[in-house]
């Protein structure tokens, strides 16, 4: 069956994207400069601290050790435990985080969707009029503003001038994060919401000048069933897609876009990871990250497969 | 008594500018059946687009002439009176059954959003008048073809049901678009009998559009040959088939392969003529072994041979006939 | 039409959410701070930056309290200290308790720094290192036994890293679970762990301390990386407290948020000059030249807003040890003399590194390479961030870094040893001068007059050798929405809670 076979395919996917991503992480931290051990310690540590450190967090073993080492604990689904918090598990470091990235990008999809569906069926219905020209002209100066510039400007403007929204933080529990989430949400959808609404306008295009849609005129449909029934299904097709296809975007948006607004999520982590040169947890991001985005993908797969007919094998 | 349902008098047809066809005349009575035959660009879709009100989409209008479908003059902008022309009066079949349905909707759901759209009567009972029409297009199972997508079908399941679809709204004229491009030809005579039933069950006219002469000659009574945007010669297809009067009628014959027959397809010599570059002077001059310092001046004009049988050449009255009673496109 | 129905009620869920959480203020007795650097853990020995100190330094319970003026220590869980040459006694409060109600006593006390001295991975293992042993004469009194003078032993008792721990714990728990902060020691300090998050850290007053009890109940710490996010956010009303903003963003400050700023006790922002051979700078020449020419007031206008002071000598300005010998204003002419006679003398290039996560690090050496410009010297400047610039101070691949040391209190030790002394060497300038340990040692040994000598010997030394060039004072600045009584920064750059 065909779902199950475009499951097996990500799974395999995932163990593959596990194995590089941890290999890789491992040797490319090791690339970059920067010692964990001073990092957590200080400049002002003796170099006698620092050599112990590094040996008790298991930094003075041959790298290929080190790297055998996180594959076999991996293979037993076990992330680790973090450099800087000591003998704490990455995965329980990481586990909020990613919750609060998830929801933060759910939010950012859902609001990207409520804007960019509409938005772009309705330029596509006023094609080549000033309004279409005027809506496709503002997709394109959306799309170019980068995701940090439009969290500002959001910040600046809704929270600071208007005091529409808090000017960052979170709650920590639903639903009382609504009053934190839409802001930053509003700025990934910034992004992805045009793109949504330029997507479905040429979908959309695509689809009324298909001759089903003429046919279905023809057959005296109403013009809004025709729309509802007829032009929007098949404009939203590639929206799946275009969604499962910037998963990877969304999540490098959200880590900028959380730091503006300081929401705890994977973005925080990451920072911190960083600055600490907490190799575990950073590799637990990276592949968490990666993991999302096959299981993202996998979502939009059997999405697609649940919305096309076409796709589903004919038994 | 015979009632006029499509009456096209000297109907032209402009995109952006460009006039694509001229000097229609075709007039459709209560179960007449009418083919329109010519080649890729001779504007014979374009004017079954004409009578079906589908100009508009595709940036076309009436230019000049008169178009009445039923009582009602179809180049009037009266939306509210088009609404109740198309799909009731007259209903188009569409030409590529696979692009003309939604491929994400089931055939059940087509059916009756159409049904809603034009057969007030039968709303309360959608799904049984779906039934009764995938079953007068003659497709069994219909239950289950109901539930299915456009894709499961195969092309000629797709064609009986844009045929149901067509007859939905009860139409007195109904309009196949190249019904049977595409198609096996076992199947496409399946189709055109289809067509030849239910014109004669339901008392419909039928226009049938197609560049197969065979395939006009199976199921019309009558026929208009277009080239270049202008009818060349119309008449009872019979006669026109057996005797074409204009060179065009004949190349066309000609070029047709029969049944059988295994040797080179004979084609007519020339491109047809673009809109833009069309002759001053008879539009098929360019291409005709009988072209002669007349055609290349004037427009020749539609003149009566006889018995309906009308043409459009400067040297109709000559005896250019072919004779093509030996070749037996009636059966085919 | 049910589609509209429906729209209108999303909506209006939407807006009763946004608006129904309302959000705790100063009022009463919280107050929320926001700030770019969290401990990972409580072990305040692996916890040495800055934003990390503060947090331990309000849970610490320490024998003596550093005052907010970085001059002096008073008595904390002490009650006395019978200062000696190689031994002191500390006599404890009595009836002391932990946060969870159980005694602290001399034992306590003792564990706490057996555990320091052997925790081989502790980053201020330096501190202790003049310590011999500690030992337990009775409940109440402790002995330091000292392997040298250390006169500065109560500032370093003051230190949060000396803070005491409960003996239980440390026996119960291993070195790997101690400081874990899911689940807090008990504290000595004024605040204890409430909970400890990686986003959020919540103190809470603790009713058995020993000192004088804030009003302050609660302080929530908020990680906020961003700078602007943090100065948006102290505006917008979510925090009290916006740590560590730029000097420039001052002027966007509105009522009620006020800026709160303050110069390091001990402590400067300096160019630190690569002493090794494998630099020009080398040359004490050339670093006289280089120390000459830098435009102080200029750097502290572009990059402090003026909040800062030009740096005249190896000290901080406020500092007892400091003897300015610098000019605040570059002198080109000067600084051309110098360079007479060397490598630079036409024209030379230098590498010039800083962090590219420090805006003052990145005005200051835009200004620098302008200044050096006028001597003839190109400046290529290098931005990397935090641990890679670790590395290349540590390997000596670099000319100049843009930085600066500080330690929380006016006593000498530490910061002599990271910026002229043994602990530099391997790390920043790689300047070594067995003339400047011997005046380091005798600084660190002596008090009094001696002490007073010996500085004026070393701040000597230092005017001749001058292995690096201070720049300005350290300034902290913050943006703050609640009084200064309540919560301020003060010269030691903790916070200081009331």
């Amino acid at each position: 069956m065909l779902v199950v076979r475009t499951t097996f395919a990500r799974a395999l996917q995932i163990v593959i994207v596990g194995l590089f991503v941890t290999v890789g992480t491992n040797l490319l931290v090791r690339l970059v400069p920067g010692d964990p051990a001073r990092a957590i310690l200080g400049e002002k540590a003796s170099p006698e601290v620092v050599r112990a450190l590094r040996h008790e967090l298991g930094l003075d073993q041959p790298v290929i050790q080190q790297i055998a080492r996180s594959l076999g604990r991996l293979v037993q689904g076990d992330l680790g435990t973090s450099f800087g918090y000591r003998g704490q598990e990455v995965a329980s470091l990481i586990g909020p985080g990613l919750g609060v990235t998830a929801g933060l990008a759910a939010v950012a999809i859902a609001l990207s969707l409520v804007v960019g569906v509409p938005g772009g069926l309705w330029l596509a219905l006023v094609r080549r009029t000033e309004a279409d020209l005027i809506g496709r002209l503002g997709t394109t100066v959306l799309l170019a503003l980068p995701s940090f510039m439009a969290a500002l400007i959001l910040l600046y403007f809704v929270s600071l001038k208007l005091g529409l929204a808090p000017a960052g933080g979170w709650a920590g529990s639903w639903p009382e994060n609504a009053r934190y989430v839409w802001l930053p949400a509003l700025a990934l959808t910034t992004y992805l919401g045009p793109l949504i609404a330029r997507t479905v306008r040429q979908a959309a295009l695509d689809a009324i000048g298909q001759p089903f849609v003429e046919a279905a005129r023809a057959r005296g449909v109403p013009r809004r069933r025709i729309v509802a029934c007829h032009v929007l299904p098949n404009a939203l097709l590639p929206v799946i897609t275009l969604v499962g296809f910037n998963a990877g975007i969304l999540v490098s948006g959200a880590v900028i876009v959380e730091t503006v607004f300081a929401v705890p999520g994977l973005g925080s982590r990451l920072l911190q990871a960083m600055s600490t040169r907490d190799l575990p947890v950073m590799q637990g991001i990276a592949l968490v990250t990666a993991v999302s985005i096959v299981l993202f993908n996998l979502l939009t797969d059997l999405l697609n497969i649940a919305v096309d007919p076409r796709i589903r094998r004919t038994h | 008594m015979t009632e006029m349902l499509l009456r096209a008098s000297n109907i032209a047809i402009e995109i952006a500018g460009l006039e694509l066809v001229s000097n229609v005349d075709l007039e459709v009575d209560r179960g007449h059946s009418l083919g329109i035959v010519g080649e890729t660009g001779s504007g014979k879709s374009l004017t079954c687009r004409a009578f079906a009100g589908l100009l508009s989409p595709i940036g076309g209008r009436i230019s000049s002439g008169s178009l009445w479908v039923g009582r009602q003059d179809a180049t009037s902008p009266d939306t509210h009176a088009k609404a109740a022309l198309y799909g009731r009066v007259v209903s188009l079949v569409p030409q590529n059954s696979l692009m003309a349905l939604n491929p994400l909707m089931r055939i059940g759901t087509h059916l009756t959003e159409t049904i809603k759209a034009l057969d007030a009567d039968s709303v309360v009972q959608l799904k049984a008048r779906a039934i009764d029409l995938l079953q007068r297009v003659g497709l069994p199972d219909p239950e289950r073809i109901l539930r299915q997508y456009p894709h499961q079908l195969s092309g000629g399941m797709r064609q009986r049901v844009m045929i149901a679809l067509a007859i939905a709204g009860r139409p007195e004229l109904l309009i196949a678009d190249e019904p049977t491009t595409a198609l096996d030809v076992s199947v496409q005579k399946d189709i055109l009998e289809l067509l030849r039933r239910l014109t004669h069950e339901e008392n419909m006219a039928l226009i049938l559009i197609s560049h197969d002469l065979g395939v006009v000659a199976a199921a019309t009574q009558s026929v208009a040959v277009m080239y270049a945007g202008m009818v060349v010669e119309r008449g009872p297809t019979d006669t026109v088939l057996r005797q074409p009067r204009h060179p065009y009628t004949q190349a066309l014959l000609k070029a047709r392969p029969t049944i059988g027959h295994t040797g080179r397809l004979m084609g007519i010599p020339g491109a047809p003529a673009s809109p833009d570059t069309w002759p001053s002077g008879c539009r098929f001059a360019p291409r005709c072994p009988h072209a002669d310092n007349r055609c290349d001046a004037k427009v020749p004009t539609l003149e009566t041979i006889g018995g309906g049988h009308v043409g459009a050449c400067h040297r109709l009255h000559e005896s250019l006939v072919l004779d093509l009673s030996k070749k037996d496109l009636l059966s085919s | 039409m049910s589609m509209k129905h429906k729209a209108g009620v999303l909506l209006m869920t939407v807006g009763a959410l946004l608006t129904a959480a309302a959000h705790g203020n100063a009022s009463d007795g919280t107050l929320r701070i926001g700030i770019d650097q969290f401990p990972t853990n409580l072990d305040p020995g692996q916890n040495p930056w800055q934003q990390q100190q503060a947090i331990m330094h309000l849970i610490a319970g320490t024998l003596t309290n550093q005052e907010p003026d970085g001059k002096q220590v008073t008595m904390g869980l002490a009650a006395s200290i019978e200062p000696g040459d190689k031994r002191f006694v500390v006599k404890l409060k009595p009836d002391l308790k932990f946060s969870d109600g159980s005694a602290l006593t001399a034992t306590d006390v003792v564990a706490s720094f057996n555990y320091y001295m052997n925790d081989k991975t502790n980053g201020y293992s330096y501190t202790f290192t003049p310590i011999e042993r500690v030992i337990a004469t009775d409940d109440l009194t402790v002995e330091f036994e000292l392997k040298r003078p250390y006169p500065s032993l109560p500032f370093i008792l003051a230190l949060p890293s000396s803070e005491i721990i409960p003996s239980e714990s440390i026996e119960a728990r291993g070195s790997k679970d101690l400081y874990n902060g899911d689940h807090p020691l008990p504290a000595a300090g004024p605040f204890q762990v409430q909970s400890f998050g990686q986003d959020q850290i919540t103190l809470q007053r603790n009713s058995h301390y020993a000192g004088t009890q804030p009003s302050t109940k609660t302080v929530i710490f908020k990680k906020i990386i961003d700078p602007a996010a943090r100065l948006a956010q102290v505006q917008g009303g979510e925090i009290d407290w916006a740590d560590g903003i730029s000097p420039k963003q001052v002027g966007q400050l509105s009522a009620p948020v006020e800026v709160r700023s303050a110069l390091a006790i001990n402590g400067l922002s300096f160019l630190s000059l690569n002493n090794r051979d494998s630099s020009l700078l080398s040359d004490v020449r050339i670093r006289k030249a280089i120390a000459v020419a830098i435009n102080r007031k200029q750097i502290n206008e572009v990059v402090h807003a003026g909040q800062s002071q030009p740096a005249l000598s190896l000290w901080a300005t406020a500092s007892r040890y400091s003897r300015p010998f610098l000019s605040a204003d570059p002198d080109v002419t000067r600084a051309k003399e110098l360079l007479a006679g060397t490598k630079c003398e036409n024209a030379c290039k230098l590498k010039l590194i800083t962090s590219s996560a420090s805006e003052a690090g990145g005005d200051t050496v835009i200004v620098v390479q302008q200044n050096l410009k006028a001597i003839g010297i190109e400046v290529d400047i290098v931005k990397a961030e935090g641990a890679t610039i670790n590395e290349w101070l540590t390997q000596g691949n670099f000319d100049l870094w843009a930085g600066g040391s500080f330690d929380v209190a006016d006593f000498p030790d530490g910061y002599l040893a990271w910026t002229v002394g043994q602990a530099n060497e391997a790390l920043y300038s790689g300047y070594s001068s067995s003339e400047m340990n011997r005046l380091i040692e005798q600084v660190n040994m002596t008090t009094g007059s001696e002490r007073d000598a010996a500085v004026a010997a070393l701040n000597a030394l230092f005017e001749k050798d001058l292995p690096l060039v201070p720049t300005t004072n350290i300034v902290s600045v913050s943006a703050s929405r609640v009084p200064s009584e309540i919560l301020n920064i003060s010269p030691t750059m903790y916070l200081e809670v009331r």
